[in-house]
């Protein structure tokens, strides 16, 4: 029927522009035809207008593409949106609307006289986006201290979607500060410690800076990544769309199925990949075929994706510069590639019932990295104990349970570099406990629980209703114990 | 390939532009080989049947017609042809659709009256059912139907179908191939020979049936399908709330799903000019169950009427004949929709639903004072409710895997305990915001549609049809609307099984 129409208007314009054709010169008589044209079209154009505006309402009431989060930041890489409807269906259903703080909740930045205030932070399992914000375990803490403690006391949740530590330390010095805590809680997840040295790639949620900490110097936190990825024409993109990201529900189904597909999708990845770096793909593309055992990792399944960002990651660092840095060099056992990394891990550390900390042999560049990561992890804990001690607040810092690690399921990764979270848990405590910094394992007591017990507390990866108040009952006490002590 | 596919988005126009091209003979052709591609696109061997009952059947009436010409009409030749036309057709379909169902429940009830048989009780107890791996082809309780249709018509003096082709094209006629609507010949070929002229109005119409059968299948009907898995396939009791979504749920999910795959195929049709009869009429706010039957899948209702409640006698034979006819016509009728009991059990349902239907129309005659009230804004509300509350839980045995699951289920629907695990998915997934944002687009419609109002100069043309560029941006809306809730699985088409 279109189609119909519209060659019918253009054959309108055709014989109508081709009677005055002989009388105008020919500039004019292309832009009456022009004219003609558009003023046929502008109706549709109008129409389709409007129907994009109705699907919008409708969209808005159904609580359909609201689940856009993020926005670009210089510094932090990526931050909450401000004033914007979130409606989370990826995994649980949680209706709520970011404020101009960027938290879930108004808040004043003043504390009302005799309010206890604590701050969490941490990435999407403290962001607890998948429940109701009251259904969060901040919120459900809060209840049960107020209670047990026979005073206010207030939980905000800065949790963002994607955050590794240094994130989180950026996002205390900016915005924390200014609603005076009286504790600060930094949530502990899967990966966060990796997160802090990691590329971005393609998906907006992986926009991090780097934090690097080597031996004898001050710890280095580089935002270069973040600024080279709003370079890059995706960031422009999605800059020069914000308008549509945050205001937009249709805007937001595409967003959604481009998330979905480029992370799953390695076809989808590929062709992103390829229009957004296509020089740096086909290097890419042509290093890894060059390996003696690409073919081999071919036949051998799938290889996981964030092993092979890791391999890419090594590959492109210049140990023998990191070696020349380091007045003190990291020791190198003769027999490297045969040494375990238990030496991160220390032997007061009760053995896990499941999911022991892996004994992968790591070869000489990993152990380096390894120990990289882990020395720049020790590094943050101490800025943020240096910091929140500078503003009379307390620092706790808990280890969330992760689905990856208390029950394997296809598809989730467990480990890196030979450390599965069991591993990076301890290793956590560790370097709490030499800073002096209360630790709380959030974990410990699902290690022992059944899988049916474990299921239930999970949707897919993250903490569902059931699961937000066994956090908050495991941590309540411990919590309860810090407000009373002194700093 | 299905109405709602990619494939299908795609062989649809390509289909009408050529169809369009041709005149005549050649016209017929292509529409027999379209026809034949697009159900041979699911299983070449599918054609090889259809076009072997079209040849026989085509045969056969020819002979019948020139019996008729010869001995005039009921002559016995005819009557043998006939007969011998019927017992292939439904033979047919009793071996594709109903013979293992058939073996079953011999060998169970061989089984149950072995013990009190005196004679061969070993050989009775041993008794194992022939099962056979027979695939059901799809569509055939449709074109049996129109099969028995035409030969019937044609021993009772209508004309046959001289071309081979127009008879084929009747039979497998893609849009209307799978799900039906059933035809009849009669109609269907004088528009074959005469198709409507192609013109702008003819297109709007048919695209824009398409889309909304397109829209009530991807939007309402596969959401809220993909939803109700769960509460059919328990055992155990489910909560009160997820039953009644179930319940619910399911009624909408057949309408929407049925009557958009018809209407996706009217509107296939009326871009090849023809107009194919009309399959639904808003049958979930009819009060009368007697009128429902008149309202939901039009073509088989009349097409029951006609071969077999008149068959078996009408209404000419008393109050009790007529009552036992209603039955096993409805019966049938669950039989048609499946190989099973609880299918059987459905139609027996409706049956006795008519039936009592009768008897209250019989009592409300009788009666004034109640009649009055039974036609009130109040009676007829209630009578509204009690109609689709019964349509509703009638469905729950269609719908349900066997009889127990379908008992489960009406008990759950008072189980007031449990957990109510249907009520989350449901908001989350937006389904009632896009329904119900349907109903009430679908109703402003008909009304701008019908009615002059303020409006008319800004949304119809001077014949008061609505604009093209209208009709497009609702064409915008209903495929956004149908991305954003697509269920997270694909759901076949329900009908496809019958």
């Amino acid at each position: 029927m279109v189609i119909s129409l519209e060659s019918q208007s253009t054959m309108e314009v055709k014989s109508g522009a081709k009677g005055r054709a002989d009388l105008l010169p020919a500039h004019d008589y292309n832009w009456l035809g022009l004219l003609r044209r558009a003023r046929n079209l502008a109706p549709y154009l109008v129409w389709q207008i409007v129907a994009l505006l109705m699907v919008e309402v409708i969209l808005s009431m159904a609580g359909l593409g609201e689940e856009e989060i993020f926005k670009l930041d210089k510094q932090i890489g990526t931050v909450h949106m401000v004033d914007k409807t979130v409606t989370w269906r990826k995994e649980g259903y949680a209706r709520s609307y970011l404020y101009a703080s960027g938290l879930r909740e108004p808040v004043a930045l003043a504390k009302a006289p005799g309010v206890y205030r604590i701050v969490l932070l941490g990435d999407s399992q403290t962001e607890a986006m998948q429940v109701t914000l009251d259904k969060s375990f901040g919120k459900i803490l809060q209840a049960k201290l107020s209670r047990k403690l026979g005073r206010p006391v207030e939980v905000l949740n800065f949790g963002v979607s994607g955050y590794s530590t240094v994130q989180e330390l950026l996002l205390m010095r900016r915005q924390v500060f200014a609603y005076a805590p009286d504790l600060i809680l930094v949530g502990y997840n899967a990966r966060d410690m990796f997160e802090n040295w990691a590329i971005p790639d393609s998906a907006i949620a992986n926009v991090r800076p780097i934090a690097l900490k080597l031996p004898k110097q001050e710890i280095v936190i580089d935002g270069s990544a973040v600024s080279g990825w709003m370079k890059s024409p995706r960031g422009k993109f999605l800059n020069s769309i914000e308008f549509l990201r945050s205001h937009s529900r249709i805007w937001g189904l595409i967003a959604a199925f481009e998330t979905d597909a480029s992370t799953h999708n390695p076809i989808y990845k590929t062709v992103v990949n390829f229009f957004t770096a296509p020089v740096n793909t086909i290097k890419q593309f042509k290093a890894e075929i060059a390996q003696p055992d690409y073919f081999k990792k071919l036949e051998g399944g799938l290889k996981k994706e964030l092993d092979q960002a890791w391999q890419a990651q090594i590959a492109q660092w210049d140990f023998a510069k990191v070696l020349a840095a380091t007045t003190a060099p990291v020791t190198k056992p003769a027999t490297a590639a045969a040494t375990p990394v238990v030496s991160s891990v220390p032997a007061s550390v009760k053995a896990p019932v499941k999911a022991p900390p892996e004994n992968i042999p790591l070869s000489d560049s990993d152990k380096l990295f390894h120990d990289v990561i882990a020395n720049t992890m020790n590094a943050l804990l101490q800025e943020f104990k240096k910091d929140s001690a500078k503003h009379n607040c307390k620092l706790m810092v808990v280890g969330l349970p992760s689905r990856a690690t208390l029950l394997p399921i296809a598809g989730m990764d467990a480990s890196t570099l030979g450390m599965n979270y069991e591993g990076e848990l301890a290793l956590v405590e560790k370097q709490c406990r030499q800073n002096q910094i209360p630790y709380i394992d959030a974990q410990a007591p699902a290690i022992n629980y059944s899988s049916e017990q474990i299921e239930r507390l999970f949707y897919t990866a993250h903490l569902n209703n059931e699961g937000q108040v066994y956090v908050a009952d495991t941590i309540e006490a411990a919590v309860a114990d810090a407000m009373k002590t002194g700093l | 390939m299905i109405f709602s596919s990619v494939q299908y988005l795609i062989f649809l126009p390509v289909v009408v532009f050529i169809y369009w091209r041709l005149k005549g003979t050649s016209r017929l052709v292509f529409t027999v080989a379209a026809s034949y591609f697009f159900y041979m696109s699911w299983m070449p061997v599918y054609g090889v049947l259809l076009a072997l009952l079209s040849t026989i059947n085509w045969g056969l009436a020819r002979w019948m017609e020139h019996m008729n010409g010869k001995n005039g009409q009921g002559n016995l030749p005819a009557r043998l042809l006939l007969l011998a036309g019927l017992f292939l057709n439904v033979g047919a379909l009793c071996y594709y659709k109903y013979a293992n169902f058939f073996f079953e429940n011999l060998s169970l009830l061989i089984h149950a009256v072995a013990p009190v048989v005196p004679i061969f009780t070993a050989q009775l107890q041993s008794y194992q059912p022939p099962l056979m791996a027979v695939f059901l082809p799809l569509g055939i309780s449709f074109f049996v139907f129109e099969f028995v249709h035409y030969l019937t018509d044609v021993y009772k003096g209508d004309k046959a179908v001289k071309s081979w082709f127009e008879f084929a094209a009747f039979a497998v006629f893609f849009p209307s191939q799978i799900a039906g609507p059933i035809k009849r010949y009669q109609d269907f070929l004088a528009q074959l020979r005469k198709p409507l002229p192609l013109d702008k109005a003819l297109m709007a119409e048919g695209a824009s049936l398409f889309m909304q059968g397109l829209f009530k299948k991807a939007a309402i009907a596969d959401p809220i399908g993909a939803l109700i898995l769960k509460p059919y396939s328990m055992s155990q009791m489910v909560s009160g709330p997820d039953a009644w979504i179930a319940v619910i749920g399911f009624t909408i999910q057949i309408y929407c799903d049925f009557s958009g795959y018809t209407d996706m195929g009217r509107g296939s049709a009326l871009l090849l000019g023809i107009r194919l009869p009309v399959n639904f009429n808003l049958p979930l706010l009819c009060g009368d169950i007697a009128v429902f039957w008149r309202r939901w899948h039009i073509s088989l209702s009349t097409w029951l009427k006609d071969y077999v409640y008149i068959s078996l006698g009408g209404s000419r034979n008393g109050e009790w004949l007529q009552a036992r006819n209603l039955f096993i016509t409805m019966a049938i009728s669950g039989l048609w929709h499946g190989a099973s009991w609880h299918f059987v059990l459905w139609g027996a349902m409706h049956g006795v639903a008519m039936i009592i239907h009768h008897q209250w129309c019989r009592f409300l005659e009788a009666v004034p004072f109640m009649k009055k009230a039974a036609t009130g804004a109040v009676g007829n509300l209630a009578a509204i409710i009690l109609t689709q509350l019964f349509v509703a839980l009638a469905f729950a045995l269609f719908r349900a895997p066997d009889i127990p699951h379908a008992f489960n289920i009406w008990a759950s629907l008072l189980n007031f305990g449990g957990e109510a695990t249907l009520v989350e998915p449901l908001l989350k997934s937006g389904w009632l915001v896009i329904a119900g944002g349907y109903l009430i687009f679908w109703m402003l419609t008909e009304y701008l549609r019908q009615h002059r109002t303020l409006l008319d100069g800004l949304l119809k043309d001077k014949n008061q049809a609505f604009l093209p560029q209208v009709r497009l941006a609702t064409y915008t809306m209903a495929a956004i609307l149908m991305v954003a809730s697509k269920p997270l699985e694909a759901v076949p088409f329900l009908y496809f099984q019958f």
